[in-house]
């Protein structure tokens, strides 16, 4: 089977409705094959993980989220890390702006959320029928008004809720039953809690045909032949996941369409809340100075500065979105911002990015020491590929390519120009489209003697995804010593099989062959060797050789492949 | 289906003067074990090629 092109994979008519579904912390968002992401009934395209309960009705996604500022301990929000996780488990008395976690008041152990919900009241009893009971008047008793009740809702509850209301978007959008769903998972994530994901799936009634590490779905959409037609199939790519409170990084080896990790960092201290922390401070202090009316955010003491603070924190979502798609500047506007006052203000890119700064900083210091520790140089990596929401950001794909010391034509969605617009190298899509075309490759194995086995590689740590991968870079030399070096090993060298490439493996390259009237004949000889990257440098006037070579190799191993970009 | 990767190179004639060296003795470096991300039509040919077509390039293709 060919890779399938995005947004092409067909699912016949017969064949079940499957999608992807991105269920991040912050934000998720759905695929199907041909809808490649899918608005919800609001329009949104990243659905906001809240739910939110005021009177009789229950939000969800983004107008949950803009419950937050009156009616913020009915909002529940950051329930997909809280998955699986024991009551014990989770950090207490951290400060709130949202539905608080609670023990569960009869499960052991168990987190919950407590909110109040208004109930409508009881129907009146059927007037009686027994005989001996005194006769009670027969007019109906009136009905009262709804009570004001608590609710218990379990982590779980709220998330099969969630992932409810995703699937019913995605059936109203499609028109037909979904019938499964490929759904992410971030790296960390316990068996307890893929298991906890898994159940509220088919509570919400939706098959979980595989629960995918994110990293998995990022290759699914990067290594179709949308993607680029200009990468190389043979690559290493660095993949850069910054959201709102964590960031990961990982670097993946990619060969013809397999991929696997080389070497992976996550950290939950970088992540667009700090960099939303400084835009509400700037606005803040502008509004202050524009209209001499105090206001204190990030942290915020007194309620009405923290009711200024939640709106802030909404308001800004639309401020970052504007700095990602346009070069210039971008505004923050919110009616009533602090008594009765409206406030405008507007930050320009390069203020936009001094702000963001230690984020962007951040990021490049974690690229570093991974690379650093996996031993990589920064010139083998051939791409940069982004994915969450903040990565959105021109600046930090700028600031990253200089500061991590990658080789200036690096190809990331920025360089190659399919960011904007919705484009294939869209971060917040990447992931809920990994998942879709994964689902449906899940949803054409036939049903065969085999089709047990396969599915099994899908289930979390099957051993079939265990392979052997090369250690080192095996091609072809062209002797041609009169032009080659003291030792004879001149000539042309072509690299076939690159290290790090799954087994078995099979290459088919095409070049020309130079043949003169002298010479009618072309030989090659096959080697193995280790890559180094000669570093020239031009002042002073001589030619360094920098190798990371190591000392007693193999006979015919040498440095032959210069990677001189 | 096999992907062709077409490369700008055009390789030199075989000198007169070459002589093969001499046969060599050394294998192979040892492949690592590693963990495929399980994703992709390609990880699912992967898969076939290797549990159901013995590794076999040939059969797979048939
Ligand atoms: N176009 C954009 N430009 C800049 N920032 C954006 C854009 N779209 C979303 N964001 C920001 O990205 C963050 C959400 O990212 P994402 O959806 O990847 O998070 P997540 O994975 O759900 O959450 P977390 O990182 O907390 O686990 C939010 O802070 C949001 O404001
Ligand atoms: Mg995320």
């Amino acid at each position: 089977m060919a890779a399938i092109p995005n947004g092409s994979v067909q699912t016949a008519p017969s064949t079940p409705s499957v999608v992807g579904i991105n269920f991040g912390n912050t934000y998720a968002s759905i695929a199907e094959g041909l809808a490649e992401c899918i608005a919800n009934e609001d329009g949104e395209r990243q659905i906001a993980c809240a739910v939110s309960f005021r009177g009789e009705e229950m939000y969800i996604g983004n107008q949950a989220k803009h419950q937050l500022v009156k009616n913020s301990k009915n909002t529940i929000i950051g329930f997909r890390n809280l998955l699986g996780k024991k009551f014990s488990e989770i950090p207490q008395n951290l400060p709130s702006t949202s539905a608080p976690v609670v023990q569960h008041p009869s499960i052991a152990d168990e987190p919950a959320y407590k909110v109040e919900v208004l109930q409508a009241s009881p129907s009146p009893l059927p007037p009686s029928t027994a005989t001996n009971t005194p006769a009670a008047s027969i007019a109906p008793t009136p009905r009262s008004e709804p009570m004001l009740v608590e609710r218990i809702l379990t982590v779980s509850e709220v998330t099969t809720i969630f992932i409810k209301s995703l699937v019913q978007s995605a059936e109203d959008f499609l028109g037909t039953k979904v019938q499964g769903a490929v759904i992410t998972v971030p790296s960390w994530f316990t068996d307890s809690q893929k298991a906890a994901l898994e159940s509220c799936g088919a509570e919400a009634g939706v098959k979980v045909l595989q629960l995918l590490d994110e990293r998995a779905a990022s290759i699914a959409t990067t290594t179709t032949e949308a993607w680029s037609s200009k990468l190389r199939r043979d690559r290493t790519q660095l993949l850069v996941d910054l959201g709102a409170s964590s960031l990961s990084l990982t670097l993946l080896s990619i060969r013809e369409g397999l991929g696997y990790v080389l070497a992976s960092s996550s950290s939950t201290d970088v992540g667009a809340d700090q960099l939303d922390d400084a835009l509400i401070r700037f606005f803040a202090a502008d509004f202050t100075k524009k209209t001499k009316t105090p206001l204190k955010v990030a942290p915020a003491t007194q309620l009405v500065d923290q009711r200024a603070e939640a709106k802030l924190r909404l308001a800004v979502e639309h401020t970052k979105r504007t700095i990602s798609a346009s070069p210039g500047a971008a505004t923050c506007s919110i009616e009533s911002l602090k008594e009765g006052l409206d406030y405008t203000g507007t930050v320009n890119r390069l203020r936009f990015d001094m702000l963001a700064e230690p984020v962007y900083t951040a990021v490049s210091s974690a690229a570093l020491d991974l690379l650093k520790s996996a031993e990589i140089d920064a010139y083998d990596v051939d791409e940069i590929v982004y994915v969450g929401g903040t990565s959105c950001l021109p600046g930090l794909d700028e600031h990253l390519c200089v500061a991590g010391g990658f080789s200036e034509d690096i190809d990331t969605p920025f360089s190659l120009g399919t960011v904007v617009g919705g484009g294939v190298g869209d971060p917040t899509t990447i992931l809920a489209r990994g998942c879709a075309i994964q689902a449906a490759v899940v949803a054409s194995i036939p049903e065969d003697e085999d089709h047990d086995l396969l599915k099994s590689a899908y289930q979390g740590n099957s051993e079939l995804n265990q392979i052997s991968a090369t250690s080192r870079t095996i091609g072809l030399l062209f002797p041609n010593a009169s032009e080659g070096d003291a030792d004879g090993l001149g000539g042309t060298w072509i690299p076939i099989i690159i290290k790090e490439t799954p087994l078995p493996a099979r290459r088919t390259v095409q070049f020309d062959v130079g043949l003169t009237t002298e010479s009618k004949k072309v030989a090659c000889e096959v080697w193995e060797v280790t890559e180094a990257i000669r570093i020239e440098k031009t002042k002073p006037p001589k030619v360094e050789y920098s190798d990371n070579e190591d000392a007693d190799e193999d006979e015919e191993d040498e440095e032959i492949e210069v990677k001189h970009k | 289906m096999v992907s062709v990767l077409t490369l700008p190179v055009t390789v030199p004639p075989l000198l007169p003067s070459y002589s093969s060296p001499s046969t060599s003795t050394s294998t192979l470096s040892q492949p690592k074990p590693r963990t495929l991300l399980p994703a992709g039509p390609a990880h699912l040919k992967h898969l076939r090629l290797l549990h159901h077509h013995d590794s076999s390039f040939d059969r797979h293709d048939e």
